[in-house]
């Protein structure tokens, strides 16, 4: 196992600035990016700067640390202490003082320039992380027509400064740990004081400060380890990448989690009913709105239940359809060599195939991916008698219904293939058994202590003016009442 | 827990009856059976849709059997898909087809799950050569009745009442008397050409189109109907029919809209003419009461009933029947 920075946990500095800056010299023996120089601040009194290349903001450097070490006056009654560099040379506006090893190390690390003054077996941590960010830019995957097209970066400074932006309160609570033993990486816990249940937030950190990894990339790798039911189909913490939508959310009481070097945010707790919200619902108009929400909780049936109804009609239940209906579709798959069933999975398959290559690929070969695979493979396909057309028609139909709600895509996917394999073996009996264990299932789910479905479970006319469709902004009065803690009036603050 | 669930999981399958997965390219759908009667063996003709690429058309399976279960089995011997009753709109009964073979085959379409209950039941001469009319406007020739059938009442207003469970309805009524529409052949196409009158699935008299109205206005199952007067077809509408009765008359009070072009006291006059002539010639057949006039009386008079006993289809033909009749005409 390699040096990780616990290792050097209890380790101080020696006061002989030869023998430090050989040390971390050595710590960085194999890191060609780490740029060291020394400095002679009097005759006698040497120091060493230590600093990243690429992760500081080389012009600061230079301004507000070398250039004033190089130039200036020292008196005759100058005694070289890092205290005295603090006050009478550097032009750094955040300065820090380190004693161990460990937390120069972090500092380096973080894009901090460390400096070391012979004599003092204290060292100096300069602010002047400088590296380049992606830059404030609309997520690809939340885009809206009408509101705030900002989204998060990878920097979380940056991030946290935009949920900032949107909430000018001294309310608003930032907790920072780092999590990962090997990536040191910045995870900010942001809430609302007075809004946020202290219970959840004391939850939260239990199960953060129960993690043990080497590295977090990304939020999904603490979202997996501090998750309610890891292995449910349904996600039980939110993510954005939007800071309008966290900021709305810490409003009404949640708590986020913003991790450095990834622009996804998470939220807790997690409802069943945000799947089908759109950042857009609040900023159109409400009865637009609502029209979308109602089309997304119907377009959810038919992204899971299409396919598989078909399939249990057309191979249990023709008699279920209208005799027309009927006819065309025993004309339409005359001569096709595949079972029902088979085609459907196939098609389901080639339809997520196509959705993946798709997403994946440059935005001018997506289009041209999409043409050929939707139309001409599609159209040869059913000329070639390979599939028949109201198959296709139906898992096309569901997989268009299933682009409503992208939070709930994976979900869709596995429901969908389940529920056709289980109407393919018992007909629509099977297609109910597995909605009703589905219901069940989602109705037994919480997220940190909240049930995953409390507005249905218990509903209450102001919850529903959230969940089944958008009430007026006037009318919402109250906050989603997932916690009995938090202060509900969202106009008087009772 | 897991044992609970896995028994479960079985149970499931078990009472799901989940043998019942047929792919469509290997079932034949039914769209008709005709049943005919031979001096020993019924003959079942089985039309089906077969669907292929280029063209979907009906055709017409036949065997023989001592019942129509075991022809139907000599049937499904000869093709290689399986059978599907669920969508078959015609059961066609051949004019041999009476009495007890008419009761047979009512109890087969009973007894057969997956026939659907809201079936036609029609007549003809001959139920094959029925179903193997070539000139069609549907699918099939079976589909094409089914077509004529219900074009005719939304055209006519007049429900033919011969869905398979309409009938079984009218058989358990006290007169036991159902009506089947007769179709003929005529130029290689079938026509709705009357209705045939049963009492205890015995053929008892066949009406023409024009007496097949006047016998559901009666009936009072119509409230509408087009009869055609001196080459002219009348449209009757809100047509509201009332009975007087007692022990040895009956008075009938027929009030109608006529719908010509022109008012004419000729359409009038022959339409009493012809309910009058309708009346006398059930009475001179001795069909009796096919309109279930008596059964009124049971139902509203029950004294009445007791008294007249179980004669009244004689009652019928000896009493005396009076029509009144009243048109209102109105400018078509």
């Amino acid at each position: 196992m390699g040096a990780q920075i616990s290792d050097y946990e209890n380790i101080l500095l020696s006061g002989d600035i030869d023998k430090d800056f050989a040390f971390f010299n050595g710590i960085f023996s194999k890191d060609d990016v780490v740029r060291t120089r020394t400095i002679n601040l009097t005759e006698k009194t040497r120091c060493a700067v230590i600093y990243i290349d690429g992760m500081v903001n080389v012009q600061h450097l230079n301004d507000s640390i070398i250039r004033p070490l190089l130039t200036v006056e020292v008196p005759h009654s100058f005694c070289p202490n890092v205290d005295e560099i603090i006050s009478n040379v550097l032009f750094a506006s955040e300065i820090a003082k380190a004693d161990r090893v460990s937390d120069m190390l972090s500092a380096i690390l973080y894009g901090d320039t460390l400096l070391l003054v012979d004599g003092q077996t204290t060292a100096l941590t300069i602010n002047t992380k400088g590296w380049r960010t992606r830059g404030i830019s609309e997520p690809d995957d939340e885009r809206i027509l009408q509101g705030p097209r900002e989204g998060f970066d990878e920097a979380a400074m940056l991030n946290l400064a935009m949920i900032r932006r949107k909430l000018l309160t001294p309310d608003l609570c930032i907790e920072f740990q780092r999590i990962g033993r090997r990536t040191q990486t910045a995870v900010f816990i942001c809430y609302l004081g007075s809004l946020a249940d202290e219970r959840t937030v004391a939850e939260l950190k239990r199960r953060i400060s129960r993690i043990d990894i080497d590295g977090i990339l990304d939020s999904n790798y603490i979202a997996e380890h501090i998750r309610d039911h890891k292995n449910s189909l349904f996600k039980t913490m939110g993510t954005t990448e939007r800071p309008d939508i966290v900021a709305a959310r810490l409003l009404e009481g949640r708590i986020a989690i913003v991790v450095d070097g990834t622009p996804v945010v998470l939220t807790l707790p997690y409802l069943f009913s945000e799947n089908f919200q759109s950042d857009e619902d609040y900023y159109l108009n409400y009865m637009i709105s609502s029209v979308g929400r109602l089309l997304r909780y119907i377009c959810f049936f038919i992204a899971v239940s299409a396919p598989a109804i078909f399939v249990a009609l057309t191979t249990f239940h023709l008699e279920l359809l209208p005799t027309h209906f009927a006819l065309s579709v025993v004309e339409l798959r005359s001569g096709v060599p595949l079972s029902s069933v088979t085609e459907c999975i196939i098609l389901i398959l080639i339809f997520e195939i196509l959705k993946e290559t798709g997403v994946r690929m440059p935005q001018s070969l997506g289009h041209a991916l999409s043409i050929v695979g939707g139309l001409v493979v599609g159209q040869a396909a059913v000329e070639a008698k390979i599939i028949s057309a109201p198959m296709l028609i139906a898992v096309a139909l569901s997989g268009i219904a299933g682009l409503m709600i992208p939070r709930l895509k994976g979900v869709v996917f596995y429901l969908r293939l389940l529920l056709v394999i289980l109407a393919s073996l018992l007909g629509l009996y099977g297609y109910i058994i597995l909605t009703a264990i589905l219901v069940i299932r989602i109705f037994s789910l919480s997220s940190f202590g909240v049930d995953y479905t409390v507005s249905l479970k218990n509903p209450r006319l102001q919850q529903l003016k959230d969940t089944l469709y958008r009430a007026p902004w006037p009318y919402m009065k109250k906050r989603p009442a997932f916690n009995d803690n938090v202060i509900r009036n969202r106009s008087d603050g009772r | 827990m897991r044992k609970i669930a896995l028994m479960l999981i079985f149970t499931v399958f078990i009472l799901s009856g989940c043998t019942g997965y047929r792919e469509s390219t290997s079932t034949y759908i039914v769209s008709a059976i005709g049943i005919d009667k031979s001096e020993r063996d019924y003959l079942v003709s089985v039309q089906v849709v077969e669907a292929s690429a280029d063209k979907t058309e009906g055709r017409v399976f036949s065997s023989s059997g001592d019942t129509i279960d075991d022809a139907i089995y000599s049937v499904t011997a000869k093709i290689s898909k399986a059978l599907s009753f669920d969508h078959c709109g015609i059961v066609a009964v051949g004019k041999n087809i009476n009495g007890k073979y008419l009761k047979e085959t009512l109890d087969y379409c009973k007894k057969n799950s997956k026939l659907n209950l809201s079936v036609y039941i029609v007549s003809c001469e001959n139920a094959k050569q029925l179903l193997e009319v070539k000139e069609t406007s549907s699918v099939t020739s079976g589909y094409d009745l089914m077509g004529m059938i219900e074009n005719y009442r939304d055209k006519t207003g007049v429900n033919l009442q011969n869905r398979f469970y309409e009938t079984e309805m009218l058989i358990r009524r006290e007169n036991n008397v159902f009506a089947l529409p007769f179709f003929t052949i005529k130029d290689e196409k079938a026509e709705l050409d009357g209705r045939k009158v049963y009492r205890d699935y015995n053929h008892i008299i066949s009406l023409d189109n024009n007496e097949s109205v006047l016998y559901s206005v009666l009936c009072d199952t119509s409230k509408k109907g087009s009869i055609a007067v001196k080459n002219t077809v009348v449209n009757l509408a809100d047509i509201n029919t009332t009975f007087s009765l007692s022990e040895k008359s009956m008075s009938v009070s027929i009030k109608t809209k006529l719908y010509a072009k022109e008012k004419s006291k000729d359409f009038t006059d022959a339409l009493n003419v012809s309910v009058n002539s309708f009346i006398d010639r059930i009475k001179d057949e001795k069909a009796g009461d096919i309109f279930g006039f008596y059964e009124r009386i049971y139902r509203k008079n029950r004294k009445l009933w007791t008294n007249i006993g179980g004669e009244y289809n004689d009652l019928f033909n000896s009493g005396e029947i009076k029509i009144d009749y009243n048109a209102e005409w109105v400018k078509d």
